[in-house]
Parts: structure tokens; C-alpha cells; sequence
């Protein structure tokens, strides 16, 4: 027996391994991520102030304190009780859409787009956003110039690009001024022409990845995303709608209030990730992806005709059940181009220089969950709190924790295909990192659970074999 | 935090300092310039850099001069780097006595093979400047030894105390990068 190790995983948020233990003629036996982190904000938030947890939880990452923000704020809003006013929800979500056009560039561009230029058995030490920029100058720039703007949307409306505070209980703190919105919408223009020609560049060679499209993730699973009355894609708001490995929709419109009769939560052994599954099939086969493949396999369509256009091509290409995860970059980039259409949608609303942006209210719910679409999948805010406001308990499933399994599957079908123990070359292992990647997790954002690890101590002999073990479930 | 392993510029900081006036209000018009602080703020000395541009960014207000704070450097900053005629990164050192001021210039300099995205020198950020945008500014980077990491968001005293050493230096340096541009 011989065990490989992938330590760090690179190219990701947050800190994670991958162990893949190989048999005595070198095939691929056993393969786990490792979360090797932990955040602990379900447990050190408690007894603060419910009105307190947008900032707070905003914490947990620098590359999505928006997403957070208002999955927290989404759920102040129902302890509150209170409908926030039209102007605020829709600032909200342009808001919003400036997080998943700077989030998927980082992903596509900064991430992944090492592997897809430079080739996944390129030189390691060049294989990097630093290569691409040697090399493509041109798509750095363009992948530059993308993220930029996204974050000079956030900035242009919160103030900061990073832990903005605007964002705030009951709607949001300050009104858009019109020469933000006008100077937003000139920059749209360029942001789509980037995206469009990165989407055509990437249809161009997705048929130098035939093998890896057809073992990254290639496995059947659910998929689960938010959608809007009419089933189209949502990313502020909706409800979440399963659908089965076959396309079947088997739970739709959920509420957020309901999400726990639908979703489990359970432990992984060596993990601090969660691993969430559908209740209904059980711990560990309910297994579903969410992010941005699985939103486009859920939802009848985008609803913006740039993104609708390119929703319907990927369909006709892939079928109507895409389920390869190496789509996850074809799929974010038909996303970010959504994202550019939906908030030059709402820049245009005549409500949205409006100067009603907040409700006021105080303690009228003890609970309160919210929930939105990270640009990684569902994002859940639940918290209980007591008659004074202060937190009694929190509880966060965030996206890359709905992947956790599938993720996991993942990597095992990668590593039975690319890894040959006896024959073992970097590009193999890159794969095997490569499709984490694919789901742009975000550690950082997903370990929070407390007192739910179940410690498990492994003394293993020089061969690795297990001589004395200690668990605590 | 960041170890640089460019060549000194204290002469040129002491030709500065020769050419400034006693008092600390800049002069002469500034070129287009870059004031780069970083580092983690919550991390005691880590934030030096932070503090450093906060102070900077009132002081330089009305000047041709932009300052911004990051936790760390990203390949984002290379386009704001191409557009200006001089750049200061000042950040804080894990080596050397606690308080210790360095000047260093930096050029441009394609970075040594990393498998790691998140480490951008500013050598390297200078050089995916000139690569993609054509341009790369004239800079330095400034250094403070640190006396602690431990979590918090002051600046020990020792450290505290070299931040208007480090401010006027970053002015004198403008300075004399103004001068020379003007050449």
C-alpha cells in the first residue's frame, strides 16, 4: 500500500488535501479531500446582536463578503419580519451580480485558465495566473479588466470592495447616485464583449479536454439551484428546486424556512467540511451538486437574452442534463455574462435611484433563514435568537459544503482514471487538484460546524498498516 | 509581508532628505504616483502598511497621488501600476532590529517559478505591468521591522514610532521621483 498526498491543493480558497491511497499493483484504492481548516462562526457568534451578523459574517471570506452579507442580511430581514422596500432589493441584487462577475472571473481566469492554456501536464512552477499572463497576455487582460469592473461595481454602490457595510438589516444604507448607475452602465458594454469573446474561446478548445470532460466529475448525481416562480435562474432570491441525475424536477420552490426538511447534514471522517445530502434518499447517496452547472440544470432558463442564447447552446451541445463538472467553467462564464445582463436590467429600473432603501424594525421573529445563490452554489443563513436579539444559535451551509460529496466522488473518479502508482507523473495529481477547481470551492467560507467533528486517531505501522485507533462520533 | 532582495536606494533617500524642506508640506507638484500600503491589520505590525497609506492618503490629498491599502498584492494592481509615473510599496519585515526603516528600488523582474497564485512581489507586479500594459513606474519598496504579529490592531510602539519616519520618507522620495520625471 502507498499513499500519495496533494498537500496543499492549490489554486483554491482556503486550505485543503487530497489523500489517495493506491493498492499493492498501483491502482487507486481509496481517495478523500481534507478540510484542514476551521472557522468556527456557528459557534463564536453566539450572543452577539442578530443586527450584527451581516459584518460579522461577512468575515468568513474576501472573495464573496457579499454573498454572505446578504444571506445574513436576508435573514435579519425575517427576524425582523419585514418586507424591504423594492429600491433595496434591487440595489441588492446588482450588488449581487458585481459579486459573481468578480468571483467567476477570479475562478476562470486567475484559477483555472492555468490548466486550460498552459495544459494540465505544463510545466507546475509556470502553471499559474503568472504563466497565462507570459503567455495570453491577452486573456490576462481581459480576465483582469472583468474582475476589475466587478469590484468596481461593488465598490461604486457599497463603498468597498472588500466587507462593505452597506448592506444592512432591513435593506441597504445609502441610495445609488445616478453617476454611479451611469458610470456602471458604461462600463457594460466592454465587460460583455469580454465575456462573450472568453466564451468563444472556450467552446473553441473545450475538444482538447475530451477525456477529461468525460472523467471530471462525469458521474450522475442531483443537482440543486434557485429559480423563480416561472423556473428561471435566480440568484438573490427564488426557491430551491431539486432535479434527479435524469432531469426530473423531484422538490421544487422550496423556502428557505423549509430547507431542513429537504437537506441533511453529516460529518466526514478526516474533514471539517460538512457534507449536506437530500434527506429524502439519505447520508451518503443523496448526493447534489450546486454552483454554476448545476443552476443551469435546474433552470428552464436564464432570462436575459445574451445568457439565454448561450443557455440554449450548451444544452444542444451537452444535452439537456449537463453532467460533467468540467462544464463548471463553461457554465460560470455563461453565468457572468447573466450577471452583466441582469444588473444593466436593473440599472434601468426606474425604482432604482429611489430614496426608500430601508424598514425599520426590531425583534419579531425568533428565527430567521436566508438564502440566496453564492457564485458557488446555495448559500444558507439560519438563525434563532432570543427576546433581547442576541444570537442563541447559528447555523451556515455554505455552497462548498453541498458539494462536499460530490466533490469527493469527483476526485475518486479522476484519480481511477489519470493515476498510475507505478507509472506516477505531476500532470496525474494536477487532474486530480484540477477538479476541485472545477467546483471553485471555498474552504475558507464552509467550515463553521462545531462539535459535529467526530475525531477519529489512526496509529498506522511503518507500511500503513492500522495498529490501534481512537474514535469519538 | 514580503522580503524584497532589491538593491538599496538609501542614498537616494539621503539626497532626498538634502533636497527637502525642513518642514513636511510637499513643495513641488507630484508625478502620477502609486502609494501601494499592505498587509494584515489585524496582525499588530503586519497592518504597518495600512497605517502608513491611511496617514499618506490625508496628507497627499489634493496631490496627483493615489494610495491604496490590500491585504495583499494581487495581479489586479499590475494595470494601476502601468498608469503611474512612480510607485511606493511599504510594507512590514519579519527580519531585522523592530523599527529598522529600509529603502529599497525595485525593477521589474518576471517572478521566480511558484506554484503558489497568491504570492505577488512587487518586482513581479512591476514586470506583469511592462508585459501587459507596456509601462512599469519607477519604485521603491519600504520596510518596517516588526516586533509582533500577535493578533490586534495597533502597531507596537517601536513601530509606531517609525511611521512618520516612514511617511516623510515616502514624500522625499516623491520628490525626488517628481524631480527626475520632470528631467
Amino acid at each position: 500500500m502507498k499513499k500519495i498526498t496533494i498537500d496543499p491543493v492549490t489554486r483554491i480558497e482556503g486550505h485543503a488535501k487530497i489523500s489517495i491511497q493506491l493498492d499493492d499493483n498501483g491502482q487507486v484504492a481509496r481517495t478523500q479531500l481534507h478540510v484542514t481548516q476551521i472557522r468556527g462562526f456557528e459557534k463564536f457568534t453566539e450572543g452577539r446582536p442578530y443586527y450584527e451578523m451581516p459584518s460579522i459574517t461577512a468575515r468568513i471570506c474576501g472573495i464573496c463578503p457579499v454573498s454572505h452579507l446578504l444571506a445574513s442580511a436576508k435573514a435579519c430581514d425575517a427576524i425582523m419580519s419585514v418586507r424591504i422596500p423594492e429600491t433595496a432589493a434591487l440595489l441588492r441584487e446588482i450588488l449581487h451580480c458585481g459579486q459573481f462577475v468578480q468571483s467567476h472571473a477570479l475562478s476562470f481566469f486567475h484559477l483555472s485558465s492555468p490548466d486550460l492554456l498552459l495544459g494540465m501536464d505544463s510545466d507546475p512552477a509556470r502553471r499559474n495566473v503568472l504563466g497565462v499572463l507570459e503567455k495570453f497576455p491577452d486573456i490576462a487582460r481581459d480576465g483582469i479588466a472583468l474582475r476589475k469592473f466587478g469590484q468596481q461595481v461593488i465598490e461604486g454602490l457599497a463603498k468597498e470592495r472588500i466587507h462593505p457595510s452597506w448592506t444592512v438589516p432591513g435593506g441597504v444604507n445609502a441610495p445609488l447616485e445616478p453617476a454611479v448607475r451611469d458610470r456602471i452602465l458604461a462600463g457594460l458594454p466592454e465587460a460583455k464583449a469580454i465575456v462573450r469573446r472568453t466564451l468563444k474561446f472556450f467552446k473553441g478548445v473545450l475538444d482538447q479536454f475530451m477525456e477529461e470532460i468525460a472523467h471530471f466529475g462525469n458521474a450522475p448525481s442531483m443537482y440543486a439551484g434557485l429559480v423563480d416562480a416561472a423556473g428561471k435562474l435566480q440568484l438573490y432570491d427564488g426557491g430551491i428546486r431539486f432535479k434527479d441525475a435524469e432531469g426530473k424536477i423531484v422538490a421544487d420552490h422550496i423556502a428557505a424556512r423549509d430547507y431542513r426538511n429537504f437537506i441533511g447534514e453529516a460529518a466526514l471522517s478526516n474533514s471539517y467540511l460538512k457534507a449536506p445530502y437530500y434527506k429524502s434518499i439519505g447520508f451518503p447517496d443523496g448526493v447534489y451538486r450546486v454552483g454554476p452547472l448545476a443552476r443551469l440544470n435546474v433552470a428552464k432558463s436564464c432570462g436575459t437574452p445574451l445568457a439565454d442564447g448561450e443557455f440554449t447552446e450548451f444544452h444542444q451541445r451537452l444535452g439537456k442534463i449537463v453532467p460533467s463538472s468540467f462544464h463548471y467553467h463553461y457554465a460560470r462564464l455563461i453565468e457572468a455574462l447573466y450577471g452583466l445582463e441582469r444588473m444593466e436590467a436593473l440599472l434601468n429600473d426606474p425604482a432604482i435611484l429611489g430614496r426608500k432603501i430601508r424598514a425599520h424594525a426590531g425583534v419579531n421573529s425568533l428565527e430567521g433563514v436566508g438564502m440566496i445563490e453564492a457564485p458557488r452554489g446555495i448559500l444558507i443563513h439560519h438563525y434563532k435568537v432570543n427576546e433581547e436579539g442576541a444570537i442563541t444559535w447559528a447555523n451556515l451551509i455554505v455552497a462548498t459544503g453541498h458539494n462536499n460529496l460530490a466533490i469527493n466522488r469527483s476526485i475518486d473518479q479522476v484519480a481511477r482514471h489519470f493515476i498510475d502508482g507505478k507509472h506516477l507523473k505531476e500532470g496525474m495529481l494536477n487532474r486530480v487538484s484540477a477538479i476541485v477547481r472545477a467546483y471553485d470551492p471555498c474552504f475558507s467560507c464552509s467550515t463553521h460546524a462545531s462539535g459535529q467533528v467526530p475525531l477519529h486517531i489512526q496509529l498506522l505501522g511503518p507500511e500503513g498498516s492500522l495498529l490501534d485507533e481512537l474514535r469519538s462520533e | 509581508m514580503r522580503k524584497m532582495d532589491s538593491e538599496e536606494c538609501t542614498a537616494n533617500s539621503r539626497k532626498a532628505a538634502q533636497g527637502a524642506a525642513a518642514h513636511s508640506t510637499i513643495q513641488c507638484p507630484l508625478p502620477t504616483a502609486l502609494v501601494i500600503g499592505y498587509g494584515n491589520p489585524l496582525r499588530s505590525d503586519d497592518g504597518f502598511g495600512w497605517h502608513a497609506g491611511r496617514r499618506l492618503g490625508r496628507e497627499l490629498a489634493g496631490h496627483d497621488v493615489e494610495v491604496i491599502t490590500c491585504h495583499q498584492l494581487t495581479p489586479e494592481l499590475a494595470e494601476r501600476l502601468s498608469q503611474s509615473q512612480c510607485a511606493v510599496f511599504i510594507d512590514a519585515d519579519a527580519q531585522g532590529n523592530p523599527g529598522d526603516i529600509h529603502c529599497r528600488a525595485v525593477r521589474p523582474q518576471v517572478a521566480a517559478s511558484s506554484t503558489f497564485t497568491h504570492l505577488c512581489t512587487p518586482s513581479g507586479l512591476l514586470a506583469s505591468a511592462e508585459r501587459l500594459y507596456g509601462h512599469s513606474p519607477q519604485a521603491v519598496v519600504i520596510t518596517v521591522s516588526a516586533q509582533s504579529f500577535a493578533l490586534g490592531e495597533s502597531l507596537s510602539p517601536v513601530v509606531s514610532a517609525a511611521l512618520p519616519k516612514v511617511v516623510d520618507q515616502v514624500r522625499q522620495w516623491l520628490r525626488v521621483a517628481s524631480a527626475s520625471q520632470l528631467k
